[in-house]
């Protein structure tokens, strides 16, 4: 059984509502809203998780467009916390931009302190709305210069590269944030696929056949396999074992050992085929499972 | 807490409160109206403790949380699963969140 | 590096779910010892007798635990097998004492 409290904290720790479709999003939106307007939070949560669901709701109000909502709730945050904490400076920031606009937003953001890390990506991401990619870039690289243990930004930084087709660059920020947090399974997954996208734009920029685009293939299933090495049936992880695999064994003239690769795809597709048997994985995973499996 | 589990406690519980009260009583009529006063607790009581004992010890493991995997690969898949990542939040970077894509985003989907 | 910190790198243990399962059995633990001190208060245990009635009890919960909540297998949510046997017994041991004191003197009319 998920209580309504459950649903909040996961959607807070795992920032889900940014990627959420409209209905599931009003849906966190609707519990969110009744729980908090009911005074039930209030009554039921310590201090510490009730400013939290405060947070969340000012994030779910803003981006449903209900700005005299969020203001309340943001006007509640500074009251309790002040105006130079932070978060309330972050969440300040997000307001602005949204409701006056970027320019308001960055005067704001020019004012706070240089060590806040909050309102500096804040700042990053205002200046990106009006200038260009490399831009964009150079901001990110100063931020990661000075705060160089924010995992967050580096993989801003690697999605930033590879939007602009920078693949080795990406790879190089992902792996900063595998430094910082080794086990996260998902940015293993990230960089074979990275490794993957960056394969094919060596194979389009060149007619033949090169180590290179090799390596980076071998590259791709050591990351995918270390990703379902760290989470046991790792859909994401499985699929790029069974591409790249088969990627590698349509090579005509493979200048290395590709026979221990013919028998991990057998593997991944054995186990791919296992997870869609034993319905063992998330719906839209399990979507993607079958797809997979019946295009590779 | 399941169903049994709590059924399982409550009547525990309260076996083990009659047996409580029985061993009272029986100290009491013990004290005041026999001269043998170095009898044991009687063997119907000692059953009714010891049942109710292990009854309760059996509710609460029952109830109890269920145990986590302890190797981080199992465990990670049960998280993924129910989509709790603890490192989805690298991937959708909400220090970074364009809040202006994302209001056009929902207002666009409202119409 | 040796072969165990090597195995530890590759498969790595989640510490979340060491702490949670160590909470369980700690709950699991002094909830049931509470009760043993009012049962062996109830069989109006005296010295030595208690203790082995708490050992006794403890055992027991340790073999539920070891069936119920490993499946007969604690290596999957432990490091040792012996954490679900010997991990916490004598926590309980003092909330023992005074439960069983106090019920001693409560059914001593």
């Amino acid at each position: 059984m998920t209580t309504t409290i459950d649903i909040l904290r996961n959607a807070q720790t795992t920032s889900s509502y940014l990627t959420l479709a409209p209905e599931e999003f009003q849906s966190l939106y609707d519990i969110s809203y009744k729980f908090v307007t009911s005074g039930a939070a209030a009554r039921s949560l310590p201090p510490a998780n009730l400013y939290n669901v405060f947070e969340l709701q000012f994030f779910l109000s803003i981006i449903a467009g209900k700005d005299t909502e969020a203001s309340a709730i943001l006007a509640t945050l500074t009251d309790r916390f002040r105006q130079d904490s932070h978060r309330v400076g972050v969440l300040r920031s997000i307001y602005l931009e949204a409701t006056e606009g970027p320019l308001k937003a960055l005067e704001f953001v020019s004012g706070r302190p240089d060590t806040e890390l909050g309102t500096l990506k804040r700042k990053i991401v205002i200046l990106k709305s009006s200038n260009q990619t490399s831009h964009y870039i150079s901001e990110l690289l100063k931020l990661v210069d000075n705060f160089p243990s924010d995992a967050e930004s580096w993989a801003e930084l690697a999605s930033a590269y590879a939007e602009a087709g920078m693949y080795a660059q990406s790879l190089f920020a992902l792996h900063e944030v595998l430094l910082l947090v080794p086990l996260a399974y998902n940015i293993n997954a990230l960089i074979g696929e990275t490794s993957l996208v960056y394969a094919s734009s060596l194979q389009a920029a060149s007619s033949s056949h090169s180590v290179a685009i090799e390596e980076r293939l071998f590259e791709a299933v050591k990351f995918f396999l270390r990703s379902v090495e760290l989470c046991e049936d790792y859909v994401r992880g499985w699929a790029g074992v069974l591409v790249t695999t088969k990627r590698i064994a349509a090579i005509q003239k493979p200048v290395g050992d590709t026979s221990t690769y013919k028998r991990l795809y057998d593997v991944a597709r054995n186990r791919l085929a296992k997870i869609v048997e034993t319905q063992d994985a998330s719906e839209s995973e399990l979507a993607s499972a079958r797809l997979v499996l019946k295009n590779y | 807490m399941s169903f049994v589990s709590t059924t399982v406690t409550v009547l525990s519980l309260l076996l083990l409160f009659h047996a409580g009260y029985s061993a009272y009583e029986f100290s009491h009529y013990l004290k005041h109206l026999t001269v043998n006063s170095d009898a044991t607790v009687p063997l119907d009581i000692i059953a009714e403790t010891i049942v109710a004992t292990a009854l309760f010890a059996f509710g609460q493991v029952l109830g109890a949380k269920q145990l986590e995997p302890v190797s981080f690969a199992k465990w990670a898949k049960g998280l993924e699963r129910e989509g709790k990542s603890p490192f989805a939040f690298l991937e959708r970077r909400p220090g970074y969140m364009n809040v202006t894509k994302l209001r056009d985003e929902y207002a666009s989907a409202k119409k | 590096m040796d072969e165990k910190e090597r195995k530890q790198a590759i498969y790595p243990l989640s510490t979340e779910s060491l702490q949670q399962n160590g909470k369980t059995v700690y709950y699991i633990r002094s909830v049931t010892s509470t009760i043993f001190g009012v049962s062996a208060g109830i069989l109006g245990l005296e010295s030595y007798y208690g203790f082995l009635f708490y050992f006794g009890g403890t055992a027991f919960v340790s073999l539920l635990m070891f069936l119920l909540l490993a499946r007969g297998q604690p290596t999957e949510y432990f490091t040792s097998a012996k954490d679900i046997w010997t991990g916490n017994t004598l926590a309980g041991l003092s909330s023992f004492v005074l439960t069983w004191t106090l019920f001693y003197g409560l059914v001593d009319a």
